[in-house]
This record gives C-alpha cells, structure tokens and sequence, in this order.
C-alpha cells in the first residue's frame, strides 16, 4: 500500500470544510407558550402562512395550521419531548412538502419523504411537491375511458374501474379490504413487464407496523415493488404525521400523472385517518360537529380525493394545468392520470356513520364487501347487490363489456330466486335453470389471494358462466374446470387469447370458446 | 370564547384606561409585574385550579399586589377575577407589553451570550440596535453556555443567529445532507 501522509488527508478535510457556508441571516422567531399532546402554542411569528413548515430549538420540526389573533397553532412532527414554553422557534419559509422522485419506487417512506427501509438514502433527482395542491381544474381532465385492470373477476366484470376513477372499498374488519387492493397492485407487474408501468403508491395510516412489514413482503415476493412507493404512518406516529400520509402518497402520484403517465394510489385507510384529524383538530380547539369530527372534515376528504384524475391527452393544454409546483414544470406532459382507492373500516356493516357516507358521496363508487359472505366462503367478498361503479363502464374493454354485461342482473335474480326457493321443493325448470347457472357463476367469481387473472382469461371464463355452458359442470368442481380450461386455451389457442386480450370478440373467438367449453366439460358429465 | 381574543380584549381595555388616566408608564410596570408573577409556578397554579373559589383568589391576589401597583391595576385585576378570567391573566399581560410597546415605539430586544458581556460591549450593542431601529429599546440579557461562543441578538420576532452552536449544527447538516446523484 503506498504511503498516505496525514499531512495530505488533513488538507482534503480542511478544504471539505472550507466548502461549507455559514451565512448567517436574519430568521423570523416566535416563542413557545404552551406545548403538549403533540401540539405546540406559539407566540410571535406574525408573518407566519398557513400550513408553513416551522423547526423548533431541538431541530423537531412542525406544521402551522391554526391562525389565531395573538397567538400560533402548530402541529408537532417529532416528539414533543425536549421541546419547553419558552423555546425559540423558527420560520422555515415553506410549505409543507416532500422530496418526489423515481428513486422512491421500491421504497419504504414516512410522511416526510425519508426513507424508513435501511436501504440508504433516496437517489436521483429529486423535485420538491407541496403536500396540500389544488386538484386540476376542469378544462385539464378528460373522461375515464382506459381500464384499470385489478385482475379480480367479480371486479373487472361488473364494477369495472377505470383510470383515473375514484373507487372506494368499503367493510368491516377482516373481509379483505386490503387484500383487493394488494392484489390490484400486483396485477399492474403485467403492465411493468410490458414496458407501460402503472405507477402504485401504498399509503399505509395507523397500522400496526407488523401488517406493514408483511405488505412489503408481499409485494416483494410477487415482484411488484419495482413499481410500487409505500407511505407509511404507523399507529405509532404523531397523529400529524397520519393525517398528512395520504397527502403525502397524493404528491407522489401527482408526480407521475402529471409527466403523463399512470398512477394508482390506495389509502388504507381512510377512516384512521380521520380519526387522527379530529384529534389534532380537538387539540387545537376547533369545534367539534357529528362524532366529535371537525366541520371540515368533509372537505379533508373531498380535496385529497379530487386530486386523482385523468389528465386531458394534449400536452399543450397540460402544461397550463393550475398550481403545477415549479420544480417539475419542465416534465409536465398530457394523458396521465391518478387512480385512487381509498378504503373504509365500517364497525358492524354500518354505512351510515359520518366518514362512511362523506365518502361514498365523494367517490365515484364503491366495492362493498361483507363479513356474511366471507365467512360463507365466497372471496372476495363483494355484495354485488350495493356496489357499484358510477364511471368505469366506459372504462371497460368492448369484449368484456359485451360477455359481463348480463352477469350483474343475472346474480341480481339468482340471489331473489334463491332466497324463494328455500322455502318450497317443487320448482320448475326455468328457476332451476337460473339457479344453476348463479350457483356456477358465484363459483366463477370466486377467486384466491395473490392470483390475479389476465383479462382475457376473464373473459374467456365469464363467458362460459353467462352463456350457460357449465351446465354439465357440478358447482363443486368448477374451479377445476376452470383451470383445465384456461390452460388448455392458452396452450392450444394462443392467438384466439391474444385477439381477447385486444378486445375484440370475434365470430372465431366465439367458436373456440364454445368448443373448447364442451370439449372439456365433456369429462364431467356424470 | 378563544382565549386569544379574550386576552387581547381585556388588554386593549386596560391600555385605554391607563391612556385615559395618563398613567400609561406606571400601569406598564404594574403589567410588567403582573407577567412576571404569573411565571412564579405556584401563583400559576393557584390562578388556573378550579378547586379555589374566585373571592379566595381575589383575596390573594390584591394581597400580593397592593401597595405595589397602581389603583387602576388593582381594580383591573378584580375585574379579572370577578369575571372569572384569571387564567388567561398571563396572556393579557403579555398582549397588554405588546400594544404599550408598539404604541411607544419601543422594541423588545434579548441578547444570548455565552459569558457575560462588559457594560461598554453592550453599551455599544444598544446604541447600534437604536440606531439602526430607529426607536428606542428595552434590552434583556440571559446567559446561556450552550451556545458556546458568540452571541444571538433577537429583536421582537427576528433573531440574528452568530452563535457558535448553531454554526456547528449548520457544518453537521451540510455534512450528512444526502449527496444528490
């Protein structure tokens, strides 16, 4: 090894350090006055703006969000520890914002933007977003008319969501919730594969960090976290810091749907979120109205949810887009969007409590799933009945559209049917015949965790269900068949899929399915 | 009502009062006194406990205060009391300091040094801060070894940071800010 002489390292680090520039400045104070559960009462700062970042002495930092006459509320970001009445506090001169970039895909961060995984800091570059910014005006959206595919049958088939759509899955505990969305994120790797990503963003508030942990597994072992950002506010964390993940994860998608590209966000959940809200809002002494929420609380929702969209195509008219940050001006493009999938805990299935019915009205539909049903062995568990889809019908590719669009009547009479035909023996054949054909099709949209299906398997298999061609099928080896069938489709009739997966049902498509329907169920004829 | 407006109702009342008396300078260190009292832990405490009855704080109160304060204070803090507003006393003080020193033109100034500083330095420090202010000032010094060396003038609601800890904190931050690739 050749000799390194201190002499030299010394001066490497002297000029290291000569590099560093102390400007002393002129920096706008306040002092505290009252600090405790979180947040702190400030004196001074007069010039102070609201939702502006401020730090105190011991480096905590905090958010401002109540203007009072003689007097500043803030937010605590850190622990109130260490910070005591009299400490100064200083202005930071900007809004509360989180560092976007592409190096957070893959990542594990907290609402402030740093990374929590161990894996080092965030690389590339980075561009500063606001985490509260108006939702694009109405001249930059267009209508949703691009699918989102969620790679659940019962799903894709008859609440379909498309991009840019706000979709809310909503039930009590334990019947799946985030099950959907997790397998929707891992349904996307087709589309990372394919080279045209959809960009996922999992903002986790409240939760128990072990569940978290677990997700990031998850997503891991499916391959999906090449794409895929998770925000995370543990039970653990300041209450300020779970009301402002959701709007941290918003940021993060802004940034793709606004350089045009696809985005998909899920708040899990939504209702933890609100109940962190009322807490700060409690605190800083602000009214409460129905269940001790702020008379706000309403418009917390509806503007974080406003912010997913789909951008109009045009690039010119894109980059006139309102209130785009400056630091990203120079990437905006048209035809991105931001899809978001906002989730409810109901306690007991009831949807009438305050945050249940403010979100319902604010989202473009919901997917409600129910403990019965759950328990009975049907998942997911989707009420078809009471979800619906108020935008993603137009959403939804032609052939999907023209073999699902009697599935979610047919269940409708299915299920009346069924409920009569427990009370008598004698049915005739008509009723048995749409019993039948329900009892196969609630099989069908029977589907396992972490097995998402591609469209056109979708297709094919729904295809047999309304068409009636299960009918030599016993219900209980229906998914067997389903396997055989979608494999021997993909092995023998390669390019009968590939015309699916475009869309398009064709008389030939039409006649392979049929055949290869009956060729197969041939064999379980009794 | 939000304490804030309360406070700075009651201290805008006793400012005009004290103009009307033309005793504005006796009341200020009357209030001045009053502040400084309400940072004595246990007049704190006996103000905001809700267990004393407000005749017995009253009685306490005019105790402490009388014969030390003027007789437009006295009553204003029985005013207080009777109203049933002593815990936000402290608030009124400190909005009643704020409107007679925005009123007379004075400015609050802290000086945070690591030793003591001469008479001549500091001298020198007021006559520079005047100067430049253009109004007169009403100094305080605390001694704080924390910040090592140097000195933090804070005037009103703006600080000039020249102390060493900071500067070392600024050298830490620069150090350990991630590298942008």
């Amino acid at each position: 090894m050749a000799g390194i002489k201190p002499g030299e390292v010394s001066e490497i680090i002297k000029q290291k350090l000569q590099g560093i520039e102390s400007q002393v400045q002129l920096e706008e104070i306040g002092t505290v006055i009252e600090v405790g559960d979180g947040i702190a009462r400030i004196y001074g700062l007069n010039n102070v703006q609201a939702n502006e970042m401020i730090e105190f002495q011991n480096g905590v930092k905090g958010i401002v969000l109540n203007l009072e006459e003689d007097n500043v509320g803030a937010v605590l970001l850190g622990l109130s520890e260490g910070i005591k009445e009299g400490d100064t506090v200083k202005r930071l001169n900007r809004i509360a914002s989180i560092q976007v970039g592409e190096g957070l895909l893959g990542r594990v961060i907290n609402t402030l933007g740093e990374p929590i995984d161990g894996k080092g800091p965030i690389p590339g570059e980075r561009y500063e977003m606001p985490l509260e910014r108006k939702a694009p005006g109405v001249i930059y959206r267009q209508p949703v008319n691009e699918p989102l595919q969620t790679g659940i049958k019962a799903i894709d088939a008859m609440i379909p969501i498309g991009r840019g759509q706000r979709e809310l899955i909503i039930g009590d505990r334990q019947t799946g919730k985030t099950a959907i969305a997790i397998d929707t994120i891992i349904n996307q790797k087709e589309f990372y594969d394919k080279g045209k990503p959809v960009f996922c963003i999992y903002v986790a508030i409240g939760q128990k960090g072990s569940t978290v942990a677990n997700i990031l597994r998850t997503l891991d072992e499916h391959g999906a976290l090449a794409y895929t950002v998770i925000v995370t506010a543990t039970a653990a964390d300041p209450a300020a810091l779970q009301f402002y993940a959701p709007f941290a994860g918003a940021s993060i998608g802004e940034y793709f749907r606004d350089s045009g590209r696809p985005a998909l966000i899920i708040y899990d959940d939504l209702s933890k979120q609100a109940v962190s809200y009322r807490e700060v809002s409690l605190l800083l002494r602000r009214p409460p109205g129905r269940e001790a929420f702020p008379g706000d609380v309403f418009y917390l929702h509806s503007r974080l949810l406003e912010r997913a969209a789909k951008i109009i195509n045009s690039d010119t008219i894109a980059r006139q887009m309102n209130d785009i940050p400056e630091s990203i001006r120079h990437l905006v493009q048209g035809g991105g969007s931001l899809t978001a999938l906002p989730i409810i805990e109901t306690q007991d299935g009831d949807v009438s409590a305050y945050i249940p019915t403010n979100v319902i009205s604010i989202t473009d539909g919901q997917i409600f799933l129910e403990s019965n049903l759950f328990n009975s062995g049907v998942r997911p568990a989707i009420n078809v009945g009471i979800s619906v889809s108020r935008v993603g019908g137009n959403a939804q590719i032609k052939a999907m559209k023209k073999v699902a669009g009697t599935l979610k009547l047919d269940q409708a009479q299915f299920r009346e049917l069924e409920a009569f035909s427990k009370f008598g023996s004698d049915l005739d054949a008509a009723t048995m015949s749409v019993l039948e054909k329900g009892r196969r099709n609630v099989e069908i949209l029977k589907q396992g965790q972490y097995a998402p299906f591609r469209v056109n398997q979708q297709i094919a298999i729904i295809y047999c269900g309304t068409k009636g061609l299960l009918r030599d099928v016993p219900v209980n080896k229906i998914k067997e068949f389903e396997r055989e069938f979608i494999d021997f489709l993909e092995a023998k009739h390669a390019s009968i899929m590939q015309t699916l997966a475009e869309g398009q049902l064709t008389d030939e498509v039409i006649k392979v399915l049929e055949n290869s329907a009956k060729e197969i169920s041939a064999g379980y004829k009794k | 009502m939000s304490i804030s407006k309360i406070s700075v109702r009651y201290a805008k009342a006793l400012f005009q009062a004290a103009q009307e008396a033309g005793k504005s300078d006796e009341i200020y260190h009357d209030v001045k006194l009053m502040f400084e009292t309400c940072l004595i832990p246990e007049f704190y405490f006996m103000l905001n406990t809700p267990v004393a009855k407000p005749s017995m704080k009253n009685e306490i109160i005019q105790s402490i205060f009388t014969g030390k304060v003027d007789q437009i204070s006295l009553n204003f803090l029985e005013l207080v009391t009777k109203n049933k507003r002593e815990s936000v006393l402290k608030n009124i003080a400190r909005n009643y300091l704020k409107l007679h020193q925005k009123f007379h033109n004075i400015k609050d100034v802290r000086l945070v040094t690591s030793v003591v500083f001469d008479e001549k330095t500091i001298q020198g420090i007021i006559t520079a801060v005047e100067k430049g202010l253009n109004s007169k000032i009403e100094l305080s010094k605390t001694i704080d070894t924390g910040i090592i060396g140097g000195f933090i003038l804070k005037i009103e609601n703006t600080q000039y940071d020249e102390s060493i800890s900071s500067k070392l904190l600024e050298i830490k931050r620069q150090l350990l800010e991630p590298a942008q690739s």
